[in-house]
């Protein structure tokens, strides 16, 4: 029975002329995004590339120099995207795509794609995540509003009742045709994304568990859906007409997928902010000054030179086994990694503190579990960057560290000096990054997985409560 | 006949709770994003006295080390070379908030308002601020906001049934049997509410914008005020003629709800995201990481050539030659370096500053495919906080940094100090704001698109009302 409710509802459906335009529109919309977003990304993985192999290629032949001075100037580490950025960006264009490391700081990813974007960059470029959020739900409520509030509005509601159908089955029937119609839309584009995927990637692809990943997002964006579904018909089944289903349901949306967000973002800057630039510079002087704990530089220097020689069983610094300089420039960098772990732990703290009520917000509004999920499984989302953040970091304390210790591996006569050459330059390995694991990408998105979970336990108990208690 | 029908539908509306409640929430919503932009630009109108502070304290400190060295009988100061002045003077370049900054974030939390960039590439490369990317994705709740995305859905929920619901009650022949005919019965209907709506609109924007401390009396509200009520004036125009066009199809109030709502979803989401995307696509973006590259490459090759680059140009300049000129000078060498990298850097810095040029006219021809773009990039300019007021900003920058070369350059070149009598000549940065004139005059060209496009529109809405079925 509940195929052939399914199958007349679907009939309905097609034979709708709007449900026809409506899904022609989204499919086009859905195609275009990921095909934009394909080509966004083969010519960003493109740049990066060669950007990479150029920073390479200037850190081995740089000049001969003081491996200090080497550190000074820095080295470009280039951000590469990640291969299903093209689906879902989430935090791409807001995250910086290059870092000039160099020593004595920590420096983040700086030139924002979203900076030459202008105003429509801010509107939220198109993506296909964009659309699987925003208006597959819109389709699945005008899909869906008058499924029962239209049947008993125009009677047939209590006609099929009393043919016996039951409620359950009259229920099933209307989810499987509702999911069918939608099926018809999103399969296709399913297989039209892995198509762009390929396209994109070319022939190579550095995320680790990319096909879990895909068959992960289409349940999380398949649970979204369901949710979504189940809320329409429930109101459709409860709401007096269907014309206050449909207000409802919409008002719903736009305070899901709109409003909340928005409002999560601007409490939490406004009870978690973040500091202006001159108070991260007073942050990180605040942090640097704790680390001397109130000795002189010249007295550290003494002091550490003493150390050194004590160490070595000299009593002049001339006759110490090494460089003392590259000692003492290793000790102040150690010194200052302190502080600055210090002042990006404070800032990471605001951050998720802010973060973490987007989560709440969550709770009210579904799609901000989903597009938290959807950016994570795509290696966009804040956890991602602040990995990626992490491995930059870690990356640059051991580069610094080579360099020092090349030079304090080279003792120096006075009046002498000592300068390193592409020998050193080319034992430094290059940059690697490995994304997140699966495993730890789910881990970290625990709340957003319970509170998505919630919602579909809720929605289909409202459901089934819905239809149950539905007046005919 | 106008006028009376007013009145009448005054009075149904008068009755009409829905009505009011819509409203008065709307005007807390305003308050919410006026209380958000209040926030921002108190944080914002903090940096200048800490900046200026923060530079008298390094114009004192700079002048009791000059007095020292002028004082100094041993000569055991090296004399005080401007080109450390130069480099320990240069100021914080700041751009302030705009006087009506608080309506609106725009592009302010992309671009960086403090800069210190000394080079034409270090401004292209600027840091961009700090802030958490979810924050950035996610957009800000600002009065810009409610106007943008707000203000249509409120005018389409009232607007939506204007003739649709009357003949569905039954009451539009009832109507129409008084001498009053259909394109007067709409435009009382549309009056009453545009007349309201705005009168909501603005007088909840201007009180809370007087409560969170916008004053009327500081030079540039008053006519930025009266530039924003045009533009809410014609954006929202803009979408009481598409609910009267809509409304004049004929279709039930059912039809046009879901059409006004598709028309929203299209115009205000769709369309400004597919303009991002494309954009971003087929826009090259600005090489601003090869730029970063090729710096550092010719930073790096440039340090080798201190002293020869120095001997070049005095070979050029014989005016600005000392006597005895110290090739080996660190100050004069890193001058005349930075001169040299700029130099080699002019046709990338012009492919960046292109690009951008490029970027920012396609995003402008864009714009005019969705009313909330060019509703978004004009309260963005009322606000200040568009593209257009950063882009004079640097060009300011640009004029400041060559007021500052031809104070320095010279002295440095000379190897010289300031004399104690012309530290006053030295230029001071102070950001010239934009005339209401300029402003106006990116502004009012919307407002004409807009105006025509509804004219257009409304036109079409009276023809179609002749056809207009009055009974079911």
């Amino acid at each position: 029975m509940i195929f052939h409710v399914a199958r007349k509802e679907w009939l309905e459906m097609t034979r709708d002329g709007r449900f026809r335009v409506g899904a022609v529109l989204i499919a086009l919309v859905l195609l275009t995004s990921l095909a934009l977003g394909a080509a966004h990304q083969s010519t960003l993985r493109t740049e990066r590339e060669a950007a990479r192999q150029l920073s390479r290629t200037q850190w081995v032949t740089q000049t001969d120099k003081d491996p200090h001075n080497a550190s000074h100037d820095g080295l470009h580490i280039v951000k590469t995207p990640s291969a299903l950025a093209f689906f879902d960006p989430g935090l791409s264009r807001y995250t910086g795509s290059t870092t000039l490391i160099a020593s004595h700081k920590r420096s983040e990813a700086t030139l924002r794609g979203a900076r030459d974007t202008g105003v429509a960059g801010r509107f939220g470029a198109l993506s296909a995540a964009l659309v699987l959020q925003l208006l597959i739900p819109l389709f699945i409520v005008l899909l869906g509003f008058g499924a029962f509030a239209g049947e008993r509005e125009s009677g047939t509601l209590r006609q099929v009742l009393a043919a016996g159908i039951s409620r359950r089955a009259l229920l099933g029937g209307k989810l499987l045709g509702l999911g069918a119609a939608l099926g018809v839309l999103l399969i296709p584009a399913a297989l039209a994304g892995i198509v762009a995927l390929r396209l994109s990637l070319g022939t190579h692809s550095d995320t680790p568990g990319e096909a879990v990943r895909i068959a992960l997002l289409a349940v999380v964006y398949g649970t979204y859906f369901i949710v979504f579904a189940a809320l329409t018909l429930a109101v459709s089944a409860r709401a007096q007409t269907s014309r206050v289903a449909l207000a409802l349901l919409l008002g719903f949306w736009a305070l899901a997928g709109l409003l909340v967000p928005r409002v999560a973002s601007d409490v939490g800057r406004a009870l978690y902010p973040v500091p202006s630039a001159a108070q991260w510079t007073a942050w990180i002087d605040e942090a640097k000054e704790a680390q001397k704990n109130g000795e002189e530089p010249r007295e550290r220097v003494k002091r550490l030179q003493a150390q050194l020689m004590k160490q070595h069983g000299v009593s002049n610094l001339d006759d110490l086994p090494v460089n003392w300089r590259g000692v003492l420039l290793q000790h102040s960098e150690d010194q200052t990694n302190r502080a600055f772990d210090h002042v990006y732990n404070r800032l990471s703290d605001v951050y998720t503190r802010q973060n973490a009520l987007f989560d709440m917000a969550a709770v009210v509004a579904p799609a901000l579990s989903v597009r938290s999920l959807s950016m994570a499984l795509s290696g966009t989302d804040w956890q991602a960057s602040q990995h990626y953040s992490n491995d930059v970091e870690r990356y640059r304390r051991e580069w610094v560290r080579l360099l020092n210790a090349d030079l304090a591996a080279h003792p120096l006569a006075p009046g002498e000096s000592y300068e390193a050459g592409r020998k050193l330059w080319e034992s430094v390995p290059p940059f690697q990054h490995r994304p997140l694991a699966v495993g730890d990408v789910l881990r970290a998105q625990a709340p957003s997985l319970a509170v998505l979970g919630l919602w579909l336990t809720l929605s289909l108990a409202a459901l089934v409560w819905a239809v149950k208690g539905m007046k005919l | 006949m106008l006028k009376q029908t007013m009145r009448c539908e005054w009075r149904a509306l008068r009755a009409d709770r829905a009505f009011w409640l819509a409203l008065g929430l709307f005007a807390l919503l305003i308050g919410f994003g006026v209380l958000n932009g209040a926030r921002w630009t108190a944080v914002q109108q903090g940096i200048a006295p800490q900046l200026a502070q923060q530079a008298e304290e390094k114009r004192q400190e700079n002048l009791e080390f000059f007095k020292k060295v002028a004082a100094d009988p041993r000569g055991q100061f090296i004399p005080y070379h401007s080109g450390i002045m130069a480099f320990q003077l240069w100021p914080s370049l700041h751009l302030p908030p705009a006087p009506l900054a608080t309506s609106a974030f725009g592009q302010s939390d992309l671009h960086a308002n403090v800069v210190e960039a000394r080079t034409r590439f270090d401004w292209a490369l600027a840091t961009e601020p700090l802030d958490n990317p979810m924050g950035l994705l996610t957009g800000r709740f600002d009065l810009a906001f409610v106007i943008v995305y707000g203000l249509p859905l409120l005018i389409l929920a009232l607007c939506y049934n204007l003739l649709s619901g009357e003949r569905e009650g039954g009451t539009l022949a009832l109507a129409l049997s008084q001498p009053v005919g259909l394109p007067v019965l709409m435009a009382a209907k549309i009056g009453v509410r545009a007349l309201l709506v705005f009168a909501v609109t603005v007088g909840a924007a201007l009180l809370f914008l007087l409560l969170c401390g916008v004053s009327p009396a500081t030079p540039g509200v008053v006519p930025r005020l009266f530039l924003w009520a045009m533009v809410v004036l014609f954006y929202g125009g803009f979408w009481f003629v598409l609910a009267a066009w809509v409304g004049a199809r004929g279709w039930n109030s059912v039809a046009n709800a879901g059409a006004l709502a598709g028309a929203w979803v299209a115009l205000v989401v769709v369309v400004p995201s597919l303009t991002g995307a494309a954009i971003e696509t087929f826009s090259p973006a600005p090489p601003r990481l090869a730029l970063s590259q090729a710096v550092h490459g010719a930073n790096d090759k440039a340090k080798d050539r201190g002293e020869a680059l120095l001997v070049a140009f005095y070979a050029a300049h014989p005016d600005q030659k000392p006597d005895k000129p110290d090739l080996k000078d660190f100050w004069t060498q890193r001058y005349a370096m930075d001169a040299q990298i700029e130099r080699e850097m002019e046709p990338l810095l012009a492919r960046v500053e292109n690009a951008t040029e490029r970027r920012h006219r396609l995003a402008s021809t864009l714009n005019m495919l969705s009313p909330a773009l060019l509703a978004q990039s004009a309260l963005n300019d009322v606000a200040g906080s568009g593209d257009a007021r950063h882009r004079a900003f640097t060009a300011q920058v640009d004029g400041f940094r060559a007021e500052w070369r031809a104070f320095f350059l010279p002295r440095i070149y000379r190897q010289v100090g300031v004399p104690l009598a012309q530290w006053d000549e030295m230029p001071r940065w102070t950001f010239r704001e934009e005339t209401v004139g300029q402003v106006a005059w990116r502004v009012l060209p919307v407002c004409a698109v807009l105006a025509l496009v509804a004219g257009v529109l409304a036109v079409w809405s009276q023809f179609s009302l002749r056809r207009y079925p009055v009974l079911d």
